[in-house]
């Protein structure tokens, strides 16, 4: 996203991954929990267009919804499923706009590749 | 009520009980089976093992007909978007959720989660216990006509009968504190050195109180 001129920041608590990202230059790195309100109003949550929510926790990614669209600016919010049974909850109700199952991409191309 | 507890760790199996005895109908979930030994024997409530965001778990805990949800699991972010289904999915009149961070717990309280954060209300009990040699407000009644005090037994008191401090119409020792044990005193109850008081009295004879008490 950062080579295409987005304006990326990225919160992590894994410290090990953070020093990965911190050598790149053009992405902003905020080590730390990012279901923290505080954390996403250091990373411009109040400013962002988009905010992703792709940790591997449903529960994560549906509070970082939460959060999102309680600011003013109502950002786009895309995340992830981890779990199957949970996608019910991944819908514009719940701040979500765009979702995707790893577990059902993954069976709809070994379905197509059935066929 | 019908009231559905997720998360059967400390505070959901006594809450659980607390419930229980007041003859709720309770129903408490957790993923780990272990867990409810920590319900004990008496318990006669629903236990069901399960993960509490699956539908078909709430659904067989009977979210649909709950007057009550609470989560109390050990995850904040769990408790949250738990007690959010319960709300925004089943739409269950009373909704609490436990959360530990006090900055999230007032985050939720704006989503219309009534939120307790055992933080901040445990540091405030702690800072009381700590403070407590002159009286402290617990509660103010009515505009502040009444208030709940709180203060220790001094040693000049210690002995004596809690219905020296009353004074009809002004001043009541409605609860005493003993090792961690509150009570209510009745006529001759005997004061010792180091009980917590709780006093009801009316603002306009607080100066007349801590004469009495000695402070």
């Amino acid at each position: 996203m950062s080579e295409k001129g987005h304006k990326v920041a990225i919160i992590e608590t894994n410290e090990t991954v953070c020093e990965k990202f911190e050598k790149i230059k053009s992405i902003t790195l905020y080590c730390g929990d990012g279901c923290d309100p505080s954390i996403l109003e250091n990373a411009g949550i109040k400013i962002a267009d988009v905010v992703v929510a792709v940790t591997g926790d449903d529960e994560d990614n549906l509070v970082v919804a939460q959060l999102a669209k309680l600011q003013p600016n109502k950002p786009k919010v895309i995340s992830i499923i981890n779990h199957p049974k949970n996608e019910w909850l991944f819908n514009k109700n719940w701040g979500v706009d765009a979702a995707e199952s790893p577990t059902s991409i993954i069976s709809r191309l070994i379905e197509k590749d059935i066929k | 009520m019908q009231i559905i507890i997720m998360g059967c760790g400390r505070v959901g199996s006594q809450l659980a009980n607390l419930l229980y005895l007041e003859d709720h109908k309770v129903t408490i979930i957790d993923n780990n089976p272990k867990a409810f030994a920590r319900l004990g024997k008496s318990f006669k409530g629903n236990t069901i093992t399960g993960f509490g965001f699956d539908k078909e778990v709430l659904e067989k805990a009977g979210i649909e007909h709950a007057d009550a949800f609470t989560s109390v699991t050990q995850g904040d972010n769990r408790n949250i978007v738990g007690a959010l289904i319960a709300k925004r999915e089943y739409r269950v009149p009373i909704v609490v959720a436990r959360i530990y961070d006090p900055l999230r717990a007032l985050v939720y309280n704006n989503l219309g989660i009534a939120t307790i954060s055992p933080t901040t209300w445990g540091a405030n009990k702690i800072k009381e216990l700590i403070c407590h040699s002159d009286v402290l407000s617990q509660v103010s009644l009515g505009n502040g006509e009444v208030e709940i005090l709180e203060a220790e037994v001094s040693t000049n008191l210690a002995g004596f009968t809690s219905d020296r401090i009353n004074v009809p119409g002004e001043i009541m020792v409605v609860s005493i504190t003993r090792l961690g044990r509150a009570f209510i005193p009745v006529v001759g109850t005997v004061m010792n050195q180091g009980d917590l008081l709780h006093i009801a009295v009316a603002s306009a004879s607080i100066p007349q109180l801590k004469r009495i008490l000695g402070i």
